[in-house]
């Protein structure tokens, strides 16, 4: 009978989980049916999403206990473009070494002025951004930013679900398996009884800092490949690259039915397929991100509110049948 | 002891701010300075000799664009014998206002800025340059709004503006595409209400329209990262594409590419605006049409026209337009000379640029000067080159 319900309440919460990316994708099956009626473009769609997970992996552990870090685009920056340097002089192992050695740095740098310096996520993120973005502008004049075949292979079929996969595994078990992992959980429900208990919520955040490096840096092997192209950006403009991945981060977190790791790919899948039917059904450039950002109201604004959007269906169907309706 | 440090810290906002007002109506009509200290205020029409700064605004030098542009403007200002300072903070309207007061600041007898942020702040800029005595002119930059253009026609510092012929250039650009064999184009703007932009993709369309070839679809996308990902999209909907023009942010070139790859598509036609790195490679392969840019000249040619009437010799009495040819690269051997000539080296000696000022040539006329404008190309550097 336990059994039973186990497997009924499995069966729910895959339900709630995939009922967005699904009903978003049959949508678009039933307007453009030549388009997305067939497996190729499932695979296209999943394949772009991959580099905004990888992303938004980077940012959960921080997201999950309230740090907000928008200079995540300049660090992948910084990074990737000293792996292609790197790669210049030392071939593939001097770009994984690069990239995973300078995000980690980065991170750690980020995160060192965060807890020395005792300013807010949002401010620290900011100002490293600043700092990252001209560094990176400044280097990239250094030398020349070519993507070799070679490089490429993290960012390609099958490097890249590889990477995926890999990543996902680390991800998971850091976040649901490890001490770390539950901390970061704990501060996020309510830091004030985290500490209570006991959990260093300074040196925990540093630490969400340096392990986001690291998925940062596994990110950026596979975005370099996948985007082929690096381009130093100034003026903050490095910052539209963490707000889809931050969005798919959020809808991973408010799912609520599972995992927020699995939540990620479950965001950034449907933020693809929004983004992809834009273009399908012929609207104008200029309004997809309206409509990515009033989807991404709708949707959270129905997560934090679902409570109360359900007692009032309740209250309703209860005064009908008090009325006798 | 706590009012003791209030009363200091008063005293010193107080001074500080008074440091800080300074004198901020300084008659422009002072006499000029000829030796070319910093912040001497300049008369119309005065003769000035011997050293000066010229101040360039620009997003920075990170891509071979903006690298390859300010380092002209240092080819063009080392000719005339001045010095080059560059301002590399001026991405928005605000921030191209505050990069010309940094440059007149530090002393800058000329002044140089594009509107690719707009042309809300010329005016600002206009009267700044009035108050100070400073030249200026822009680069890159053809004035659209009727009213700035005659407030700024009355500007005694404002020489002029050069700018390029996007029109033709959007023209040929797809033009090449279409000789090559593309059909259905995705056209792939970099700024919404960007004159550059919009001139370079009305001339696309119009080619595109005389030769029958389908825009598929016409999109505005500001982040390079961002372009792989909508081209896919693209290739879902609409898979009888096979070209993409892009207006600008040439460098996303290699991502569009990839994208057709991964579409499982091997023949296709990119024609694209702004130089990049990995240009060679894309142009030895096909995948890259055409290329257009090296405009970087626009700098050097706009400095030669203020320090002309710094000198006291304007080349004409009324505003100049000069128009400035893109160098348009369609294959791995204009890269070659384009990479020898001028990427890594001077494309001009300052022999060849003191021709552009009447102290060194006073035969110079406006026509002459932009007859000498117009010959920049591939072909006229080699020329001038092994010549």
């Amino acid at each position: 009978m336990k059994d039973k319900m186990d497997v009924k309440a499995i069966v729910k919460r895959a339900a709630c989980t995939l009922a967005l990316p699904v009903l978003l994708y049959a949508a678009m099956c039933a307007l453009r049916p030549d388009v997305y009626l067939n497996g190729s473009a499932l695979v296209t769609l999943f394949k772009q999403s991959l580099s905004y997970t990888l992303v938004g992996w980077s940012m959960v552990f921080g997201m999950s206990c309230g740090l907000f870090d928008f200079s995540v685009g300049a660090r992948y920056l910084v990074a990737a473009l000293f792996g292609i340097h790197m790669s210049q002089y030392f071939g593939v192992p001097g770009f994984v070494l690069g990239v995973l050695l300078s995000s980690l740095l980065l991170a750690g740098l980020t995160g060192a002025i965060f807890a020395g310096l005792k300013i807010p996520s949002i401010i620290t993120g900011f100002a490293a951004l600043l700092i990252f973005e001209s560094a990176a502008a400044i280097y990239q004049t250094k030398f020349s930013v070519i993507i070799t075949e070679n490089i490429s292979i993290f960012g390609r079929s099958p490097g890249i679900y590889i990477m995926t996969a890999i990543t996902f595994v680390i991800v998971y078990i850091l976040f649901n398996r490890t001490k770390f992992g539950y901390q970061i959980k704990a501060i996020g429900g309510n830091e004030k009884v985290a500490r209570s208990m006991g959990i260093k919520a300074v040196r925990l955040k540093v630490l969400t800092y340096v392990v986001g490096g690291l998925i940062l840096g596994l990110a950026a092997l596979c975005k370099v490949g996948f985007d082929q192209s690096v381009r130093a950006m100034t003026n903050m403009a490095s910052m539209s690259a963490a707000f889809t991945p931050m969005m798919a981060v959020m809808i991973g977190l408010y799912l609520g039915s599972c995992n927020p790791v699995v939540g990620v790919i479950v965001g950034s899948f449907s933020i693809s397929v929004v983004s992809s039917a834009m273009v399908a059904m012929g609207i104008n450039y200029r309004l997809q991100n309206v409509f990515i950002g009033v989807f991404l109201v709708i949707f959270i604004g129905y997560k934090t509110n679902a409570g109360r959007i359900k007692a009032l269906f309740q209250r309703k169907t209860a005064g009908r049948q008090a009325l006798g309706v | 002891m706590k009012k003791f440090f209030a009363v200091l810290l008063v005293l010193a906002m107080v001074l500080s701010l008074a440091a800080c007002g300074g004198n901020n109506n300084a008659p422009a009509s002072e006499p000029s300075n000829t030796d070319g200290s910093a912040n001497d205020a300049n008369t119309p029409g005065d003769s000035n000799t011997g050293s000066f700064k010229y101040g360039f605004a620009s997003w920075g030098t990170a891509d071979e664009h903006g690298r390859t542009l300010n380092a002209a403007v240092g080819w063009g200002v080392d000719a005339a014998g001045g010095e080059f300072i560059g301002d590399a903070g001026g991405f928005t309207a605000e921030a191209t206002v505050a990069s010309i007061e940094n440059l007149i600041s530090a002393g800058c007898q000329m002044v140089s800025f594009c509107t690719y942020a707009g042309e809300a702040s010329v005016p600002t800029i206009s009267d700044m340059c009035r108050e100070k005595g400073v030249y200026w002119t822009m680069w890159d930059t053809q004035i659209a709004d009727p009213e700035i253009a005659a407030y700024i026609a009355e500007d005694p510092y404002y020489v002029g503006c050069t700018f390029e012929d996007n029109i033709t250039s959007g023209y040929e650009t797809m033009k090449a595409m279409g000789e090559a064999g593309a059909t259905n184009v995705v056209i792939i703007r970099y700024g919404s209400g960007i004159p550059t932009c919009d001139e370079r993709c009305n001339g696309g369309i119009k080619y595109a329209e005389e030769a029958g070839i389908t825009i598929v679809d016409d999109m505005i996308i500001t982040d390079t990262a961002e372009y792989k990902n909508a081209v896919a999209n693209v290739l879902l909907a609409h898979s009888e594409v096979d070209g993409v023009y892009l207006a600008g942010a040439g460098t996303a070139s290699s991502s569009v590419a990839e994208a057709f790859r991964s579409a499982g598509k091997d023949t296709f036609y990119i024609g694209a605006f702004d130089y990049f790195d990995g240009m060679g490679d894309m142009l030895k392969s096909g995948e890259l049409v055409c290329i257009n840019g090296g405009h970087m000249v626009t700098g050097t040619f706009s400095a030669l026209m203020a320090i002309n009437a710094w000198q006291g010799n304007p080349l004409s009495k009324d505003k100049i337009e000069i128009v400035i040819p893109y160098l348009t690269l369609k294959s791995y051997e204009d890269y070659e000379a384009y990479m020898q000539y001028a990427s890594q080296g001077a494309a001009y000696t300052s022999e060849e640029l003191q021709q552009f000022l009447t102290v060194s040539n006073p035969g110079l006329t406006l026509e002459s000067f932009q007859e000498g404008v117009s010959k920049w190309s591939v072909s006229d550097i080699i020329a001038r080159k092994n010549g």
